[in-house]
């Protein structure tokens, strides 16, 4: 090539090199803008989307579900997930409903799910249940307690052939294993006995511990369970008393499982034993007596003990080794239910226990198994023997008893009660639960008033039928007869609420309790009760004025009636005996005296008890042997007398300084108006009756 | 007799063991001392609010107030009931704005069982209900991210497979 042309094309090149050099800056310059620009329409975008935000948010806030604060939506939704006690059935769907609480906005979802006391709730049915799910709400729990519920009413149909369900429950097992220290409420409710088994077997592990468990419940609710299907139910029942284990389970229930088969470890920390053995099934329906005392023994701190059961079996009825046991302490102990078949149960089990704070026991008998029949389980004369003159049959602190049994069935309960005192009892429910009277129309005639049962008759029903200190005595489905009224309510002078349920023949009752002050001739007292009023006590001049005294339960305060049928002229009248002070002019100087001058005599002379009710035949006679100061002692010699008391215990508790005193402000007391009247389903009240009444008590609570 | 002025400047006359129901009130009392006479000032609360809180305290007065320290962490044993009182029930009865309004009023004046009653009752109204309907009830939009639509449809197969 020519050399001209190689230099013109060297220039051309510079002139190339020099305009891309312009266009490289020009586009770096645009780019820069472009950069700029991107930069502006970010911002832009960016101030756009915040203010698209507040203008949401300020929307949102037009609603006034967003003006709740984050902590209280959380304390909505804990409220959402039902409490593990409470209705079961209702549980699952309330965790569907959290679940859909997580569905339903972005803020709800993200408190919900940081939130991990809403997921410790963990409900598995027998049917349906999703691994997936299961896992998911023990991981959204984190470190929460979990409260874990197998099987139960989350099971819609609970048929036959649910069992096997219940079966492939035990895989579940693997899922909680890891989280087996969080436990701290589990429910096993299983128709199958080999899934009870596998989780019975998870529990007795020593590996596994539960120092968060306070709640559990292990139930059979179809098969029945037979000892070899737990192998630890074949312990001895000394390792129950020589075992030095510990847990903090505080609540246990146990339904239809073999009794030793629990690690003894579970009963050190307990304050709720809820044993149920009973079933529609023949067996097994009773425990020996020897593995219940074990239980108890390692259950000191014991506050309820319920009992379903219908025999505790013994073998013990040679006199020597009967005497060698000794009874459970449970000081702890309060409140005892007891439904049982054969009433034997009653003094077998308190004979064995110590329960000096023993409050209140509920007794229910429900009828012998027709599978035992009823002389192989009488007490022998040897064990007869023994309930006799066993301390722990007086129940020194008992308040509050209620007895619950069919009403043909009196007899055999009775059997049961005379070897028991209660000598200060103050709450008293007497229920007939036979379904045969409770099931009748109550609007049916007078052959139906036949049918029920005429209320116990304490003098043969208890052995010491006077209650000195009971305020409070309700009745439920008996007959009242006329002949007995006046020495039903002689037993409770000091009743100030008394409850009448479908109580037949309650006008007697009625009638009684309208009647003023016995009358007695001059110089005579009222009977036992007016000894109580101590003379020399200052106030004794306050009684002596113009009172009114009404002869039987001067100090009631409370009458219920319900379902009862009473005629309104009878209560009306009784109300206004006792409650219209126009009534109080009493005559004086009428030929007889009251309670004023019963003590008046009573200081001048000797006390002379003239029987103002039927003569009580005491059950037993002894000799008081406990040395007291001399009024002390001349009370004691004869209320032992006269009240029949055979157990220098008993005569010292009803004779202790506290009760005297208590019965003696009482007996000092004026009488006491009826203040509350409750009356429903009562066929002869009506508006105008109501309003007749309200005229005469403060509160009167109606309804039809 | 205490007087109290809402943030409307309302004033109301109470007594004393009605306002006490709130811990806040309670507080602020012990602190000014018992012959003040000075009206306690409660910004957060407007009157026709304060009216509905007082009826409750009123109605309640005399009542047992919860443990001060009583602990709502989780190691508790839970109370999750539901249950409301008859007089509770009826008292709350009320249009979701002034519902939530007392629910924050009775936060801000620390009164916990009215709080309850509150957070119960729009607790039942969630209940047995879909997300649908939640959101149709208190006029909640959907914005969830399209992450988390993938994450609830497989959550609803849980459901599903019941």
């Amino acid at each position: 090539m020519e050399k001209g042309r190689l230099a013109t094309l060297d220039t051309d090149i510079l002139i190339l090199d020099a305009q891309l050099e312009i266009f490289s800056r020009r586009e770096a310059d645009i780019q820069r803008v472009l950069d700029q620009m991107n930069r502006m329409h970010d911002v832009v975008v960016a101030e756009r989307k915040t203010l698209e935000a507040k203008r949401k948010e300020l929307i949102g806030q037009r609603q006034p579900i967003n003006w709740l604060p984050g902590e209280i939506l959380i304390e909505i939704f804990s409220f959402i997930c039902s409490s593990p006690d409470e209705n079961e059935a209702a549980s699952i769907v309330d965790q569907d409903t959290l679940i859909n609480v997580t569905h339903t906005c972005s803020k709800w979802r993200t408190l919900a799910l940081s939130t991990s006391r809403l997921w410790s709730l963990i409900h598995i049915p027998c049917t349906g249940w999703n691994k997936e799910r299961v896992s998911t709400f023990i991981a959204r729990s984190s470190d929460a307690p979990l409260d874990i519920i197998f099987g139960g009413l989350g099971c819609f149909t609970r048929t036959e052939q649910c069992t096997p369900f219940t079966r492939r429950l035990s895989r579940v097992q693997d899922l909680v294993m890891d989280s087996l220290s969080r436990l701290r409420y589990l429910s096993i409710d299983c128709m199958a006995v080999d899934t009870a088994a596998v989780f019975m077997q998870m529990l007795n592990s020593k590996e596994n511990q539960y120092p968060l468990l306070s709640f559990l419940s292990l139930a059979i609710t179809r098969e029945v369970a037979h000892p070899a299907s737990f192998p630890d139910a074949q312990r001895s029942f000394i390792e129950f008393f020589d075992s030095k284990e510990q847990s903090g389970l505080k609540n246990l229930r146990l339904q239809r499982i073999p009794l030793l088969s629990l690690s003894p470890r579970f009963y050190s920390s307990l304050t709720t034993l809820d044993i149920s053995l009973f079933s529609k099934l023949p067996l097994p329906n009773s425990a020996p007596l020897k593995d219940f005392m074990a239980l108890l023994s390692m259950s000191r701190q014991l506050v309820h003990l319920s009992l379903s059961i219908i025999l505790l079996t013994t073998t013990l009825y040679v006199t020597p080794l009967y005497e060698s046991i000794q009874p459970v302490v449970l000081p702890f102990l309060k409140h005892i239910d007891l439904n049982f078949g054969h009433p034997v149960v009653l003094p077998r089990l308190f004979s064995h226990i110590t329960a000096v704070g023993l409050e209140k026991i509920e007794l229910w008998l429900t009828g012998t198994s027709s599978n035992t029949s009823v002389s192989s389980v009488t007490p022998s004369a040897a064990e007869n023997q023994w309930y006799s003159t066993h301390q722990n049959l007086y129940l020194s602190s008992l308040k509050d008893m209620s007895l619950q049994f069919i009403a043909r069935d009196q007899d055999l309960l009775s059997s049961s009660l005379r070897y028991f005192s209660f000598p200060v009892l103050q709450k008293l429910e007497i229920v007939n639960t036979d379904p045969d009277v409770r099931d009748s129309d109550a609007d049916s005639d007078a052959d139906h008033h036949r049918s029920f049962p005429p209320i116990p008759r304490f003098e043969s029903f208890f052995r010491d039928p006077r209650f000195l200190v009971l305020t409070h005595l309700s009745l439920s489905h008996f007959l009242v007869e006329d002949s007995k009224v006046d020495a039903l309510l002689g037993y409770v002078p000091a009743l100030t609420s008394l409850s009448l349920d479908t109580v037949k023949n309650c006008d007697g009752i009625l009638e009684s309790l309208a009647l003023r002050a016995t009358l007695v001739a001059p110089g005579q007292t009222l009977g036992w009760m007016s000894e109580l009023v101590d003379i020399s006590n200052p106030n004794r001049q306050k009684l002596e004025g113009s009172q009114r005294r009404m002869k039987f339960c001067s100090k009631l305060e409370a009458l219920s009636l319900w379902g009862c049928d009473p005629n309104f002229a009878t209560l009306y009248s009784m109300m206004k005996a006792r409650n219209d002070p126009t009534q109080d002019d009493y005559d004086y100087t009428a030929p007889y005296t009251t309670v004023r001058q019963s003590l008046t005599a009573l200081s001048k002379r000797p006390a002379t008890v003239l029987p103002a009710r039927r003569v009580i035949k005491p059950l037993r006679k002894s000799k008081l042997v406990s040395q007291t100061t001399n009024q002390e002692a001349e009370f004691l010699e004869d209320s032992t007398l006269r009240l029949g008391v055979s157990n220098p215990s008993t005569a010292t508790v009803l004779a202790s300084p506290v009760i005297l005193q208590a019965m003696q402000a009482s007996a000092a007391q004026p009488p006491s108006r009826i203040s509350y009247l409750r009356l429903a389903r009562c066929r002869d009240i009506n508006d105008r009756s109501v309003g007749l009444l309200e005229k005469l008590v403060d509160d009167v609570v109606w309804s039809k | 007799m205490i007087v109290l002025k809402t943030s409307d400047n309302e004033t109301f006359t109470v007594e004393r063991d009605v306002a006490e129901r709130s811990v806040l009130i309670k507080n602020m009392l012990d602190d000014i001392g018992e012959n003040s006479e000075q009206a306690i000032p409660l910004p957060n609360v407007n009157s026709s609010v304060l009216k509905k809180v007082l009826e409750y305290c009123e109605h309640h007065r005399g009542e047992p107030l919860p443990a001060a320290d009583a602990d709502t962490s989780q190691d508790d044993t839970r109370k999750r009931t539901t249950d409301i009182s008859e007089w509770d029930q009826k008292f709350i009865t009320v249009d979701q704005e002034m519902l939530f309004e007392i629910i924050l009023a009775a936060n801000y004046l620390d009164i916990k069982s009215l709080l309850d009653v509150g957070c119960k009752t729009v607790a039942n109204m969630i209940k047995g209900k879909t997300p649908e309907e939640i959101r149709k009830l208190f006029n909640i939009v959907n914005d969830f991210t399209p992450e988390e639509e993938a994450q609830i449809k497989k959550e609803n197969e849980w459901a599903e497979d019941r």
